[in-house]
């Protein structure tokens, strides 16, 4: 390397001083579609996952078919508005003759570019032309991450949890795991209802406020019957039918009465003969609201008087009807482990006795408690008859029928609850459909239309519990998926300004690729100050990602470089091992001392400690500053070491060994003149030896201007006496030195 | 401290909104309110693309009986934007709060009670209280048009009723300016010529920065060039990222390193440190000494992690094979406090003596709290 070379040296590569990410490369999409022209928006159509993977495309007329053997999931529209506005020049665009372009990434299905183009009018152009506009859009379908940051961060915390429950199958360890993930289960519905609970708090819910909550409210949904079927396990004996009834109750409560509802029971003269009180009822009891149940009953009770009329008596026997249901629910046995089969019996057996005992003239008031019995007693038809959806149809055949039943036996409920209902294609409905039928993975594809958290964090969470058993004759595949969806999941997040470092922490617990995604995104995180950079450095340390921790550290370094702060750039390229950067620094540093006589880098050096593991670059540039120092301080012995070690050392360019040769001069002279041995005769030979490298033919030019740019600035006060390109004071010095050495040692 | 149990464990408290990503906490000490049980802090936030916020707390313990721990019910009283990241902040006399900026400035904030203020100003603010600017300056720059980080400051002591504060970045200045005036009174263009990262005032003739070569600095202020410079030559290179000095030994100052090291000096005697303890396996961002437990130094970590180092039991050996590694310590008592999930780092932490509350802030947007 030369101290002037002729072109510009390529060693020091150069980046742009900002660090955004660098703008997505637009080339790599295929073609150009056109669209009707639209000068604000653009309408996209949202159908199927698969079908956004394979054919970059919206609208209608185009598109490959994709075939599905499930109902499809419903159509979605939704309108994406470009941000900014596009600006419409009418001096330049013809609204006949703008067309909008959509481009979907190729890796990324939701992500995709909007673009404005099209053809100048023909009358403004000479010839044909396409030109494309500047205007270019990066839009994106997902959610909005932004009103998700504090459950992320919640929920992360939690999947931390997950990932260090034991996986010892161990019988004892196996049990704590089991009531961990239960636990870890229950949080992670907790960080649902929070986040549920902070979007009500918004004052004024637009769509996507709606729309969000609607989601987490699906996902609630899911996640505890999930939780309820696979992660509750033993110490939940015998309750699975209570936990799907609570759990019925808090997803899907009963609603409120409507207003014609309200208005009925109101005017109603009698309400034993009103429908709508009996319809509600009925719901009450289906869904074991047995407080709520036992006061409708008892606001039907009506107060007489003992006498011997007729209609009073039959009142009474009412009456008795009315409160020995209400005896009968109250007396309904909890099911809890010590229960026996035998209070159970005994109870159904109470329950058909009473259905027996009422014969009331009144048949409509008798069928109706006829047919409250029969669903406590857990008569099939008679749940499913009351019943206004399969959801509350199956739940309450579980909890009437089959109180005491176990996640494997719900199956075996399902057959009458679907042929009497349908359930709705929405992938929220299929999806529990599927968790009832323990059929997860199907469930799971389900989930994929809901939200990409639901799918890895319930992937994950399956994956360790031992449901690795074949289901239905079909594998579970969740382990193959479960790193899919992660990466899916926080790939999103890896580009968000402010929840990158949760992204790169998902990515540390899937195994096989998520170091492939971390070196991909690591060197697109934008940095302008060092605080970040270490946090971003630190996720490299912690991967080893130890060729993009180089790349970055080299980025800081030349971004010092660029502002000539070279202090902070060696500490910078040191760090990443950049020799020859480092080299280039050096050779900088002795060109300006070759310009002017002055050690510039002295503060340079000051800022930076140097020990024997120091770049061999910086430690020369320390020991040629030491010489310069021990000179002005009188120290020439010590000089002239230092002297002998940076010839030696050859870490300067070539030409620079003259430069160092010439230092020699004044030292040699000195020492002969005051009879002190500054050099060994092993010295001066080297120092002919490295005189011949020097006037070496292929580095004339160099030292040639070298010595040109020496003369300008040296004195003789300096101790630079004559300074010539064929270094002939270095030479009568050094045979001078060296007789006088023998005619020392002689003497 | 004999009864620091080794079994801290840091409380998780989830609020509604922390605005963002902390950076900063720090109680407010101006006041000395020994029965109130009302404890105010600020927090920032950094990473905010836009713009970060700055936060004003109470946090209120309520004691329901003998030997039971106290509840605490924490609130956000007031709210502003700051502009960049908040890297350094600090609650000064009259109801200030000073903070500085990755953007090179630093701003003064005056506090403003509005129940019992008549001052009606429509600046952001919630609840009882409004962070109005009151000061924004850029002090700190690379060129004209790129702005160079304000790392820290330190105000000169006694100084407080017209502070001078002199503030450090990574363009390798100090800036001493004066809160009052607008005009900038002192400037060492080239105190270093790599990033400072930390700095302190303990006297008034005296300041000490730390940059990122892994060097302590001292500087007369009066002066333009340093007057000792040394290193820790067990992590040379390393960068310093944060100081603290003894509550009561002027001349004992603390640091932090990036390799997760604490390192106690002596500034009589900067040859070589005084002590070394390694409680953390990554970068420590804050350090500060228990102000009553002198030996006892705490530090927060990339790692997500409170340090607890006791020093009193330091002693030194040497090891036969290098006698430069002279201050390796033995029988250095570490503690680590974390919250159980938490990786994410813990960027700041403050200690409020009087309520014995440790509180801590980091980028998981939770603050981290426990009773010491």
């Amino acid at each position: 390397m030369s101290l002037f070379p002729e072109h510009n040296s390529n060693i020091l590569q150069f980046t742009p001083f900002t660090f955004e990410p660098p703008p997505v490369d637009y080339s790599q999409f295929e073609g150009i579609s056109s669209f009707p022209s639209s000068t604000q928006f653009y309408e996209a159509s949202v159908i199927t996952e698969a079908f956004l993977k394979e054919d970059a495309y919206l609208g209608k007329g185009k598109g490959k078919q994709v075939e599905e053997n499930d109902l499809k999931p419903e159509t979605r529209k939704q309108t994406i508005f470009l941000n900014p506005l596009f600006k419409y020049d009418s001096n330049f665009w013809s609204t006949s003759n703008q067309s909008t372009g959509v481009k979907f990434h190729p890796t990324r299905s939701k992500d995709f570019a909007c673009y404005v183009f099209g053809k100048e009018p023909k009358e403004k152009v000479k010839k044909e032309s396409f030109t494309l506009d500047t205007q270019i859009y990066n839009c994106s379908l997902v959610h909005d991450i932004d009103s998700r940051r504090v459950f992320y961060n919640e929920a992360f915390s939690i999947f931390r949890e997950a990932a260090r429950a034991p996986f010892s199958k161990e019988w004892r360890e196996k049990s704590m795991r089991e009531k961990l993930l239960c636990d870890i289960s229950w949080n992670y519905v907790n960080a649902i209802v929070n986040h549920i609970k902070s979007l009500q708090e918004i004052p004024i819910k637009d769509k996507q406020i709606q729309n969000e909550i609607s989601t987490f409210r699906d996902m609630m949904a899911i996640w505890e019957l999930c939780r309820i079927m696979y992660f509750i396990k033993s110490e939940r004996y015998q309750r699975l039918s209570t936990d799907l009834l609570t759990w019925l109750n808090e997803c899907y409560p009963l609603g409120a009465l409507t207003e014609e509802e309200l208005n009925e029971l109101r005017d109603s003269p009698n309400l034993r003969n009103t429908v709508t009180f009996w319809s509600r009822l009925y719901k009450l009891i289906l869904r074991g609201l047995f407080p709520q149940a036992i006061n409708f009953l008892r606001s039907i009770i009506m107060a007489v008087e003992i006498t011997s009329d007729q209609i009073i008596n039959r009142e009474i026997i009412i009456n008795d009807i009315i409160q020995s249901v209400i005896k009968c629910i109250k007396s309904r046995p909890k099911m809890s482990s010590y229960d026996t089969g035998l209070a159970w019996r005994n109870w159904l057996s109470q329950c058909s006795q009473l259905q027996k005992s009422i014969i009331l003239e009144n048949k409509f008031l008798e069928e109706n408690f006829i047919m409250i019995l029969k669903i406590l007693s857990g008569d099939p038809d008679a749940i499913l008859a009351k019943s206004s959806s399969w959801l509350e149809g199956l739940v309450a055949l579980v909890y009437h029928k089959y109180p005491k039943c176990e996640t494997s036996d719900v199956r075996s409920t399902l057959g009458p609850v679907f042929i009497r209902f349908s359930v709705h294609p929405d992938p929220t409905s299929q999806a529990l459909k599927r968790i009832f039928y323990q059929r997860i993975d199907d469930a799971l594809s389900y989930c994929k239309h809901i939200d990409p958290w639901l799918l890895s964090h319930l992937t994950d969470l399956l994956c360790k519990t031992d449901l690795d058993e074949t289901i239905g004759g079909k594998s579970l595949l969740l382990h193959q998926h479960r790193e899919g969806y992660l990466i899916k999941f926080a790939e999103p997040l890896l580009t968000h300004s402010t929840l990158w470092q949760v992204g790169f922490k998902y990515l540390e617990h899937c195994e096989k690729f998520g170091k492939v995604f971390m070196e991909e995104f690591v060197g697109k995180i934008p940095f302008d100050n060092e605080r970040k950079f270490e946090k971003i450095l630190k996720i490299c340390e912690d991967n080893g990602l130890k060729f993009d921790e180089k790349c970055i550290i080299t980025t800081m370094g030349t971004k010092y470089m660029q502002i000539k702060r070279y202090a902070s750039t060696i500490i910078y390229y040191m760090r990443a091992g950049k020799d020859e950067s480092l080299k280039a620094i050096c050779n900088i540093f002795l060109t300006q001392y070759v310009e002017s006589g002055k050690i510039m880098f002295s503060e340079v050096l000051d800022s930076i400690p140097v020990d024997k593991n120091s770049n061999e670059s910086v430690n020369f540039l320390s020991r040629y500053r030491l010489y310069h120092s021990l000179i002005q301080d009188e120290f020439y012995v010590q000089a002239a070491q230092v002297l002998v070690e940076c010839l030696r050392s050859e870490i300067s360019p070539k030409e620079f060994w003259g430069v160092l040769l010439f230092h020699t001069v004044p030292l040699m002279k000195l020492g002969r003149r005051k009879g002190i041995k500054l050099f060994e005769k092993i010295h001066i030979d080297e120092f002919i030896y490295y005189c011949s490298q020097v006037l070496d033919k292929r580095i004339e030019d160099s030292w040639l201007k070298l010595v040109q740019r020496m003369k300008r600035w040296h004195y003789k006060e300096t101790g630079y006496f004559d300074i010539s390109e064929d270094l002939n004071p270095v030479k009568i010095e050094c045979e001078r030195y060296k007789k006088n050495l023998e005619k020392n040692h002689s003497v | 401290m004999d009864n620091l149990s080794s079994t801290y464990d840091l409380l998780g408290l989830s609020t509604k909104s922390t605005g963002g990503k902390i950076s900063k906490v720090r109680f407010d000490n101006t006041k000395q309110e020994f029965e109130s049980n009302e404890v105010l802090f600020a927090t920032g936030s950094w990473d905010t693309p836009k713009e970060n916020t700055l936060l004003l707390w109470n946090v209120e313990q309520v004691s329901f009986g003998l030997g039971e721990q106290p509840s605490l019910t924490f609130s956000v009283l007031g709210k502003t934007t700051h502009e960049g990241d908040v890297t350094d902040m600090r609650f000064i006399g009259d109801n200030i709060l000073l903070t500085s900026s990755s953007n090179g400035s630093l701003n003064a904030f005056q506090i403003i009670n509005t129940n019992t203020s008549d001052f009606m100003d429509q600046s952001v603010g919630t609840s009882n209280y409004q962070l109005q600017m009151i000061m924004n300056r850029r002090l700190h720059s690379f060129t004209d048009t790129k702005n160079a980080s304000l790392n820290s400051f330190a105000i000169k002591p006694h100084s407080i009723n017209d502070p001078l504060v002199a503030t450090v970045g990574e363009d390798g200045r100090i800036v001493i300016v004066r809160i009052e005036d607008s005009v900038k009174d002192h400037v060492i263009e080239d105190a270093d010529a790599s990033s400072i990262k930390a700095i302190l005032w303990p006297r008034s003739n005296e300041i000490i920065l730390a940059n990122g070569c892994g060097q302590l600095r001292i500087f007369d202020p009066r002066e333009n060039k340093p007057t000792t410079i040394c290193h820790d030559p067990i992590n040379i290179r390393v960068p310093i990222n944060c100081l603290a000095f003894h509550p009561s030994k002027v001349h004992k100052v603390a640091s932090g390193n990036n390799k997760g090291g604490v390192t106690i000096w002596d500034t009589r005697k900067l040859t070589e440190p005084e002590k070394h303890a390694q409680p953390h396996n990554s970068r420590v961002w804050e350090v500060f000494y228990h102000p009553y437990y002198q030996e006892l130094l705490f530090s927060c970590s990339e790692d997500g992690t409170i340090g607890a180092v006791n020093f009193a039991d330091f002693t030194p050996t040497f090891s036969s094979q290098d006698s430069m590694n002279a201050v390796k310590g033995q029988n250095v008592t570490i503690r680590k406090i974390g919250f159980k999930s938490n990786e994410l780092p813990i960027n700041s932490i403050d200690y409020h003596p009087h309520s014995k509350l440790l509180i801590s802030g980091g980028d998981n947007e939770n603050l981290l709290y426990t009773l010491i």
